[in-house]
């Protein structure tokens, strides 16, 4: 098998650190993305490799531009690719682990830029889900009768992703670097 | 800027005082190795945030951009701001000496 899929890695793994740890344990079992896009979120296809010590950074920035990638592969990193806003890089090693976010600022900073797009998508799901459940009880619409299984599909996306924000936030606020 | 100036980490200290002359993000990480002789080991991401935040600060600004690299430096106000800090910085290792 020289390709296989991945469904939902970045659903199951919904912080940075963990898909970062998600990938790395692929690439430590011979298995490593060759580019990634926005529906690698949902399926992401890994290829055959050497199975190597590969560290992954995980990085959502909704723009970058030439600087910002240039600044990445001056250091040594190799860009993967795009996945919903969340910048990929990864480089191979040996010896101790490379770090692309050296403090606890820049760490809580990119945990909330996240948490900034996760609790606002969530939230706006979820306000769909009460509106959809609204109009269903109150029977207006051409499909009422299908109120509850819409509003539970919007409840089970909208839920999980404010539960990963409140998970960013938390996590973030954990660390809090000490001031100089 | 209070904000800043409240949460001015190592590394924001150490980029400022990198960039009391030009430099494009990378040139700050080897810079910064090589005053601090390897103490103090930025990563690109971390680097990149903090340009950004001084930037929007107004204690740097780009000069000039050159081969996809944004080059830095300080502003009057930074400059002003990294000597502040550095004062600070003089005022607590008096004070630790006083008491060793």
């Amino acid at each position: 098998m020289t390709r296989r899929t991945a469904w939902f890695a970045a659903f199951l793994n919904p912080t940075p650190a963990k898909l970062e740890n998600w990938l790395e344990r692929q690439a430590a079992q011979g298995w490593e993305p060759r580019e990634l896009d926005d529906m690698s979120a949902i399926r992401m296809h890994l290829h055959a490799a050497k199975p190597a010590k590969v560290r992954y950074v995980v990085d959502p920035q909704q723009r970058v531009d030439d600087s910002y990638r240039a600044t990445y592969e001056d250091a040594g990193w190799h860009y993967v690719g795009e996945l919903s806003s969340l910048q990929v890089w990864n480089r191979r090693y040996k010896g101790a682990r490379p770090e692309a976010f050296t403090d606890n600022t820049s760490r809580r900073e990119r945990d909330r830029r996240l948490a900034w797009t996760t609790g606002v998508l969530g939230a706006l799901i979820l306000v769909g889900a009460v509106v959809r459940m609204a109009f269903g009880i109150a029977g207006a619409g051409a499909s009422s009768e299908d109120w509850p299984l819409e509003a539970g599909l919007l409840a089970l996306i909208g839920l999980p992703l404010v539960a990963v924000t409140v998970v960013l936030t938390r996590g973030s606020g954990a660390r809090e670097s000490t001031p100089l | 800027m209070a904000d800043l100036k409240e949460e001015l980490s190592e590394t924001m200290y150490c980029i400022l005082l990198s960039l009391r002359d030009e430099r494009h993000g990378y040139g700050i990480i080897q810079h910064v190795a090589e005053f601090t002789a390897g103490h103090v080991q930025l990563g690109a991401g971390t680097v990149y945030t903090s340009l950004k935040k001084l930037e929007r600060s107004g204690w740097i600004d780009r000069t000039r951009t050159e081969d996809r690299r944004h080059y830095y430096a300080l502003t009057d106000r930074g400059t002003r701001a990294l000597a502040e800090q550095t004062q600070r910085i003089e005022r607590l290792h008096t004070y630790g000496r006083g008491l060793s």
